[in-house]
C-alpha cells in the first residue's frame, strides 16, 4: 500500500490505517527507538505509542513524507522515555554515546546565564544545518538525529566509517563555533 | 546547555533536511554500478566538462550562475581583472576575483582558481565527495555563513571557478571580506588558496507599502505544534496581523509582518495553560521556551499561506510566481531575526525568501499577493562603509 493510501485511511478514521504503518514502518522506526532506548519492550511500547499520536494527529495534519513523519515521532517520543530513563540507569547505548560526542560541542553543563538564548536553540540548529554541505548536513542528521551508528553511515554514503569520525569531528567544531557565534557560552 | 538540549534541538530539523538524508543514498548508490560504466561515464563527464569550459569562459559561466546578463548588467555585479594566463605562469599558484554581487547582507563571490587538475575539478564539480572538497580556510569575518562551491571549470587553463557566499549583518560595516580557499582531499587541507579581498559594496532595495492580512488561528497553532507528543488544548481564536511592508534586493525578498505581541496572543490562545512534559532539571524555563516558539511558528504559518501564489510582475508583462522560483528553501519563507532582541514578540517580524539567481530590480513592476497588486516605488541605495 503506498503512502498517500495510508494516510487517506488515517483521514477515514479507518483503523486499518494503524495496522498497515505498523506493517510498513514498524521495523524502521523501531531501529530508531531501540538506537535511543536498546529495551525492546520499551521500543514496542514507543512505538505503539507512535502509532496512536500518529492517529491522533492525521488529520488535520496531512503528512507529505509519512516514512519521517513516524520517524520524528518515534524519534522525540524515545528521547522523552529516554530522559525519563535516564535518571534511574545509563548505559553505553547508542544515545549516550552521541550524547557524549555532542558534550564537545559544550564545555560545562552550567545553566545559560541568558534565558533568551536558550529559546531558539531548535532555530539556531536549523540555520546551523543550512551551512553545512549536502553530505556533511546528511551524515550529521543520520547520527544525532536518526542516532544511527558510524558503520551504518558509512555503509548508506558509501564512505570509510573513518571519514565518517571525521565529517562528524569537523561538523562538531563547526557547531560549536556556531554556538559561540549564536551567543551561547559553551 | 546541555548535550541534551543539543540533541532535542537537533529533532527540530527541517522535514526538507531530513528527507535529503534518504535521497542522499541514491546519489551515491551510483557507486555500485560495474567499473566499467563508472569509468565510461566519468571519461564522458570529463569530456562535458572540457567542452563546457571551452566554450564558456569562465566570467561568463559566472554570469549564468547568477542569472546576469552580460549586456545589461545589474548595480549589484561587479566584475574585477580578467585572469590571462600563458606558459609559465599556469604553473603558479593563482587565485583572482572575477565577480561579485552584493545584496544587503549578502555577499556572494566568484573566484578563479588555478592550478586544478581535470580529474580533481570533475570530482569538485560534484561537490558532494569527500575525496577533494572546497573549504573556507580561513576569514577575517565572525558571525557570518558562509558557502563554498565550484560552479565551473576551465580545462585549457586549469582554472576552476569557485562561488562564495556570505551571509552576516556587519557585511555593511566591514567593507570588505577577507579569506583563503581551502582544497581538502579526503577531508584533510591539502592547499590553500588566498587570501582573496573581497569588497562588499552597495546595493539597492525597492520596496513599498502594503496591506495584505494574516490569521493566526487554532488550526495555525496546531500546524506549529506539529508533531510533539505532549496533547494539545486550545481554544478557538482568531487574531489579525498583517504584512505592512515588502522589500525586494538583488538577493532575497523580505516581508514585514505586524502582529498583536506576545502577551496578547499567550491571552487570546491560551497557551499558558498548555501542559507540556515537565524536566525540572532543563537549564531554562521550558514553557516559556515552547510558548515562545509556538507564537514563532504559528504566525509562520499563517504567513506561508497568506503568501501561497505570491507572483512578482516585470515591467514587459511577464511574471514569476515566488515559491517556484529555484531556491535553496524553494516556497518557504524563511523566519529572520528581529532587528532588536524581542522585537518579534512585541510584534514586529521579518520573512525572507532567497532565490538561487539575482533578481533585477530595475525589471521588476509590483508583487501580487492574495490577489492584491501592490507598486514598488521606492528605491533606496545600501551605502557600505569601507
Amino acid at each position: 500500500m503506498t503512502d498517500k493510501e495510508i494516510v487517506t485511511l488515517f483521514f477515514q478514521r479507518d483503523e486499518r490505517a494503524i495496522k498497515q504503518a505498523q506493517e510498513k514502518y514498524g521495523t524502521y522506526c523501531q531501529k530508531i527507538a531501540v538506537q535511543i532506548l536498546q529495551d525492546h519492550q520499551d521500543c514496542e511500547e514507543c512505538f505503539n505509542e507512535t502509532l496512536l499520536r500518529v492517529w491522533n494527529s492525521i488529520p488535520p495534519h496531512e503528512p507529505k513524507n509519512l516514512k519521517l513523519y513516524i520517524a520524528t515521532i518515534t524519534r522525540n517520543l524515545a528521547f522523552s522515555y529516554y530522559r525519563e530513563k535516564t535518571a534511574q540507569k545509563r548505559g553505553g547505548t547508542e544515545v549516550n554515546l552521541a550524547l557524549e560526542e555532542l558534550s564537545e560541542c559544550i564545555s560545562s553543563s552550567e545553566m545559560l546565564e541568558d534565558t533568551v538564548l536558550a529559546q531558539d536553540l531548535g532555530d539556531v540548529i536549523n540555520r546551523f544545518l543550512a551551512t553545512l554541505s549536502l553530505r556533511d548536513r546528511n551524515v550529521f542528521l543520520r547520527r544525532y538525529f536518526f542516532t544511527e551508528d558510524t558503520k551504518d553511515i558509512a555503509i548508506r554514503y558509501k564512505l570509510r566509517e573513518s571519514n565518517v569520525h571525521m565529517i562528524l569531528s569537523r561538523t562538531r567544531k563547526k557547531l560549536k563555533r556556531h554556538l559561540q557565534e549564536e551567543g551561547y557560552a559553551v | 546547555m546541555r548535550a541534551e538540549d543539543l540533541y532535542q534541538a537537533i529533532g527540530e530539523a527541517k522535514l526538507e533536511y531530513l528527507e535529503e538524508t534518504e535521497c542522499m543514498k541514491s546519489v551515491h548508490s551510483l557507486r555500485v554500478v560495474p567499473r566499467g560504466v563508472l569509468i565510461a561515464a566519468i571519461v564522458v563527464v570529463l569530456c562535458a566538462i572540457a567542452a563546457l569550459a571551452i566554450s564558456i569562459p569562465l566570467r561568463e559561466a559566472a554570469r549564468v550562475d547568477m542569472g546576469v546578463s552580460a549586456e545589461t548588467p545589474i548595480p549589484e555585479w561587479k566584475e574585477y581583472i580578467d585572469i590571462e594566463k600563458t606558459g609559465e605562469e599556469q604553473k603558479d599558484v593563482q587565485v583572482s576575483l572575477l565577480a561579485t554581487m552584493c545584496s544587503g547582507d549578502q555577499l556572494y563571490a566568484y573566484i578563479a582558481v588555478s592550478p586544478i587538475q581535470e580529474r580533481i575539478a570533475a570530482i569538485l564539480a560534484d561537490n558532494t565527495s569527500p575525496l577533494y572538497e572546497w573549504d573556507l580556510g580561513g576569514t577575517n569575518t565572525r558571525n557570518c555563513s558562509y558557502f563554498v562551491e565550484q560552479t565551473s571549470y576551465d580545462s585549457e587553463t586549469q582554472t576552476a571557478l569557485v562561488k562564495v557566499g556570505v551571509r552576516g549583518e556587519q557585511l555593511e560595516q566591514l567593507g570588505q571580506v577577507e579569506l583563503n580557499l581551502a582544497l581538502t582531499h579526503n577531508l584533510k587541507e591539502k592547499t590553500i588558496y588566498g587570501p582573496v579581498v573581497i569588497p562588499v559594496t552597495s546595493s539597492q532595495t525597492i520596496s513599498c507599502l502594503a496591506n495584505v492580512p494574516v490569521e493566526n488561528t487554532k488550526a495555525h497553532f496546531e500546524s506549529a505544534w506539529g508533531l510533539r507528543p505532549e496533547t494539545l488544548n486550545i481554544p478557538d481564536y482568531a487574531l489579525k496581523g498583517k504584512i505592512s511592508r515588502i522589500v525586494i534586493c538583488a538577493g532575497y525578498i523580505e516581508v514585514e509582518l505586524e502582529t498583536p505581541s506576545l502577551e496578547q496572543w499567550v491571552t487570546a490562545s491560551n497557551a499558558n495553560q498548555i501542559d507540556i512534559e515537565d524536566i525540572s532539571d532543563a537549564p531554562f524555563d521550558m514553557k516559556e521556551w515552547f510558548v515562545k516558539r509556538m507564537f514563532c511558528g504559528s504566525w509562520q504559518a499563517g504567513v506561508n499561506e497568506a503568501l501561497q501564489g505570491t507572483a512578482l510582475n516585470y515591467k514587459d508583462g511577464t511574471f514569476a510566481v515566488i515559491d517556484e522560483l529555484p531556491s535553496p528553501y524553494a516556497g518557504i519563507w524563511t523566519i529572520m531575526d528581529g532587528t532588536t532582541p524581542g522585537s518579534m514578540y512585541q510584534g514586529r517580524q521579518t520573512y525572507r525568501f532567497t532565490p538561487k539567481q539575482a533578481f533585477d530590480l530595475g525589471e521588476i513592476k509590483s508583487i501580487t499577493i492574495c490577489d492584491t497588486e501592490y507598486s514598488f516605488v521606492v528605491v533606496d541605495e545600501i551605502v557600505t562603509i569601507s
